[in-house]
């Protein structure tokens, strides 16, 4: 039993307790009032002030190297200085004033710059790229008086060699609004760049690497209070190509003031040591960004600087004589031994064909016909041959589909034949256009890749070798991905012996005493090799010296070369677009490659 | 009544008696033998009452003086300890001072001694306070080495707002410093940027490749046209990760000041330009 005394007792204690509770809740009741209603502002603003923001690492791109692991194409940093609108909002005049200084230049100029990019960007504007480190030393110095104004290193590409490297790997440049709407999911930001041209663009997904991120707290005058995650970049993976840097750039500086291109492959694995397309402009620019006149120079340019003429497709001339030949030879139309009388003219009907020798070759044998490029000696197997079966033949040898190298905007060429002419024209095949297309004139165009690897099937025994130039993927850390072996496609549809005919023709076309190859002629090494002299436009009937004619309407020179003739180590393609005749403009340049490959010769 | 009448009659005879005694004694009366041997305990008990009396009281009064005269020792003492104190640490702020003649250090600039008067608590946003400003010349941009509290002419940071008499200093530490540096030992250069108080500093912008090693000194360049060349900052600390990402190596530095610590520095009065 409880007194009513302790009952009382009891009943105080927990009145006491009830009006403690009730004065602590009194407490804290008021200090919330405090922070919630006259606090607010306060408390708002500072919450405001403390922002969170993401920012994404550019990942350094891949580096590209020559067989010889000397750097092609590379990353460096650029210090770019980029400034944030939002957080420049009250305090532009002053910011700006101070950034001026700083650059060391006119106020008024930057403020003009400052709005007008201000409105182009989206976001933080990219006012300046390439500071050098003075510039940002006393940027980072007095970062406290510059709100909103950035500072940070970008990878940017590097290209040591400039322009003779350009058509190879290509280029990059920023990634632009039309191209965003596609390739956002795969990742690209505004400030990304897109290999645009090459293997940058063949190799863009291995190239690229992983963009890594920060994440930062700024407070209300965008200063950089704390980071608070950082996920590093991973590069992309590097390239290994088969080719040779310094004939590469030797090879561009021989198509100096011309136009043209010239490729370099090693017949036996098929692994490319040059691809040149001359002229070409400095891939920097596409970095740095044309002007309007420069960019209006280069695209008026009648030299067309940017294709790559070794992957486009003209009229092979001569230089597909072989392929006639060997096609005639395995249809038995015409044996080895066989001559042909050339009155340097074939008639055909009503139709007359001229050799491109007025008075003509005399009796020729296969040889000769090879060696001095008789028009007439084709004309005669023009006839003979179904334009079917050398369509056929030549697609055997590897024309009229791409070549296998890979890279972007190779031309395939045209075989043309009678489903082609039917389809296109809706006419049928004249007997006539075989002898065009005999001769490599016509419709038929094949590019400068296929005609190497076709050249390199000659001097190789006839194993049609896939062209290649990466020979390796590794990561940045040096382990292998992926590794290129030689690839043969398939053999030549002609048998040995026949291969051994056409080889002397093309031995004598650069060693013989009448061949139109003279010019590539070396003492000590036996080349093998064939001219071309392909028609930009049909001729008239009294022809004129090539410098009366305008140069958009001259010939295209070719020569392809292999050597030793006997076991070639390495195959050369030259084209020059309108460089007249073959022998005389395009085979002195296989020489230059040829003499600087064999003897080191630097001329 | 009879009662009172008796009290007061026994009460004056007491007095009485003792007024004989006394008198007898004063007069040096000798008394009779009998008298004295009587009143002999009495007088020993009043003597001693008395005695007691006047001893208890003498000691009170004297234990109150040597209280405040502890008291006022005791003041002495403590101001004396705290001008000790304070003489102490001017003498070291004159070797401090005498460094900074006799090492020549800074010798091209006109420099003020300001007192550290506010250390930041905050590891982010924390400023120092000094107790000199635009009144003795003080301008934003302007570096600040210490002097005392540690290492002598580090560097602690730059000036970066001023009122008349007071002056706020962004320390190195500070995620918004940034300062360009060089080693010593292989003049490769980086930028030195804060981290927030407590934390180590990181030097930015050094290539993969590049001659630095933990242990490197590094010293301002100059280059930043804010911070004179020479100025102590502090040493490589640690490397790291080796393998390649990105381009630059994430090094970290030990910065020589503590800014806890920090109680004077020294404000370099440089032109303002930007030219070096």
């Amino acid at each position: 039993m409880i007194s009513p005394e302790t009952e009382e007792l009891h009943q105080k204690r927990l009145i006491l307790a009830g009006y403690l509770v009730f004065f602590f809740f009194g407490v804290i009741l008021i200090k919330l009032f405090y922070l919630q209603v006259l606090k607010h502002e306060y408390f708002w603003k500072l919450a405001r002030q403390r922002t969170f923001v993401r920012v994404a690492i550019p990942a350094p791109r891949g580096r590209i190297f020559d067989r010889r692991g000397v750097l092609l194409a590379g990353d460096r940093p650029s210090f770019n200085l980029y400034l944030d609108p939002f957080y420049l909002k009250e305090r532009e005049d002053q910011v700006l004033r101070m950034l001026a200084q700083i650059l060391g230049e006119d106020f008024s100029q930057i403020k003009t710059e400052y709005i007008l990019k201000k409105r182009k960007a989206y976001g933080e504007v990219l006012f300046r790229r390439g500071l050098d480190w003075e510039t940002v030393a006393r940027l980072e110095a007095r970062r406290y008086y510059l709100p909103g104004v950035r500072v940070e290193a970008r990878p940017e590409r590097y290209y040591p060699f400039g322009a003779s490297f350009f058509h190879l790997v290509g280029y990059v440049s920023a990634v632009s609004r039309k191209d965003l709407k596609t390739l956002r999911e795969k990742g690209y930001g505004p400030e990304d760049f897109l290999g645009r041209r090459g293997l940058e663009r063949a190799y863009e997904d291995q190239l690229r690497g992983i963009k890594g991120e920060k994440e930062l707290e700024k407070d209300a005058f965008g200063r950089t209070v704390k980071i608070v995650k950082e996920v590093p970049p991973r590069p992309g993976k590097d390239l290994f190509l088969t080719v040779d840097s310094a004939l590469q750039r030797e090879a561009y500086r021989f198509l100096e003031n011309r136009a043209g291109a010239i490729v370099v492959m090693d017949p036996r694995q098929g692994a490319l040591l040059a691809l040149v397309s001359a002229p070409a402009p400095d891939p920097f620019h596409y970095i740095k960004g044309f002007s309007p006149a420069a960019w209006r120079a280069l695209n008026n340019d009648p030299f067309r600087p940017l294709l790559n003429k070794a992957l486009l497709s003209y009229h092979p001339g001569s230089t597909f004589k072989p392929v006639t030949l060997l096609a005639a030879l395995e249809a038995g139309l015409i044996s080895p031994e066989e001559e042909i009388y050339c009155p340097g003219f074939y008639r055909l009907g009503r139709r007359l064909f001229r050799c491109w020798r007025k008075w003509g070759h005399g009796k020729v044998s296969l040889i000769q016909a090879l060696a001095q490029s008789c028009d007439t000696y084709f004309y005669v197997l023009g006839e003979k041959l179904d334009i079917d079966y050398l369509a056929r033949f030549a697609r055997q040898c590897g024309f009229g589909r791409p070549s296998g190298l890979g890279l972007p905007g190779e031309k395939p060429g045209l075989i043309p034949d009678r489903d082609w002419k039917r389809r296109v024209y809706g006419e049928r095949w004249q007997k006539g256009e075989n002898l065009v297309v005999a001769i490599g004139q016509g419709p038929l165009e094949v590019n400068l890749v296929q005609l190497v690897k076709f050249y390199a099937a000659l001097g190789n025994g006839g194993h049609l070798m896939k062209p290649f130039v990466v020979s390796e993927i590794s990561d940045p850390s040096g382990k292998k991905i992926k590794v290129f072996t030689p690839e043969e496609e398939g053999r030549l549809p002609a048998s040995e012996e026949n291969l051994r005919w056409v080889l002397k023709g093309l031995i004598e076309a650069v060693n013989g005493k009448h061949g139109t190859g003279k010019a590539a002629r070396m003492k000590e090494i036996l080349v093998a090799g064939k001219t071309g002299t392909a028609q930009v436009v049909k001729k008239d009937k009294d022809q004129k010296e090539d410098r009366e004619i305008p140069y958009e309407k001259r010939d295209h020179a070719w020569f392809v070369a292999f050597a030793p003739a006997e076991a070639p180590e390495i195959v050369v393609g030259v084209l020059v677009e309108h460089g007249g005749h073959g022998g005389e403009a395009a085979a002195p340049l296989a020489a230059k490659v040829l003499r600087l490959y064999f003897r080191g010769e630097r001329p | 009544m009879p009662q009172i009448k008796l009290k007061v009659l026994v009460l004056i005879l007491f007095v009485g008696a003792i007024g004989l005694l006394s008198l007898a004694l004063i007069l040096d009366i000798r008394p009779p033998q009998i008298i004295l041997t009587l009143s002999g305990p009495l007088l020993k008990g009043t003597s001693f009452l008395g005695n007691t009396f006047r001893e208890g009281f003498e000691q009170y009064v004297y234990l109150v003086r040597v209280k405040r005269e502890n008291q006022t020792l005791r003041k002495e003492n403590e101001e004396l300890k705290t001008l000790l104190a304070r003489l102490r640490e001017e003498n070291r702020l004159c070797t401090r001072l005498k460094v900074f003649e006799e090492e020549k250090l800074f010798r091209k600039y006109p420099r003020v001694l300001a007192r550290v008067i506010y250390n930041p608590l905050e590891a982010f946003g924390g400023y120092l306070i000094i107790d000199r400003g635009e009144k003795d010349g003080l301008r934003p941009e302007m570096p600040v080495v210490s002097v005392a509290g540690q290492e002598v002419g580090v560097l602690v940071g730059q000036v970066v707002e001023v009122a008349a008499h007071y002056a706020r200093v962004l320390p190195v530490t500070s995620p918004e410093s940034a300062v360009e540096v060089y080693s010593l030992r292989s003049e490769e250069r980086g930028i030195l940027k804060g981290q927030g108080l407590g934390r180590l500093l990181l030097l930015d912008y050094v290539p993969y490749g590049a001659d630095i090693r933990e242990g490197d000194l590094l010293l301002t360049s100059g280059a930043d046209a804010l911070y004179p060349p020479g100025i102590r900052v502090g040493r490589v600390h640690k490397i790291w990760p080796e393998k390649r990402q990105g381009f630059f190596q994430t090094i970290k530095v030990k910065p020589f000041v503590e800014i806890k610590k920090l109680r004077y520095v020294m404000v370099l009065i440089t032109t303002r330009g930007f030219r070096p």
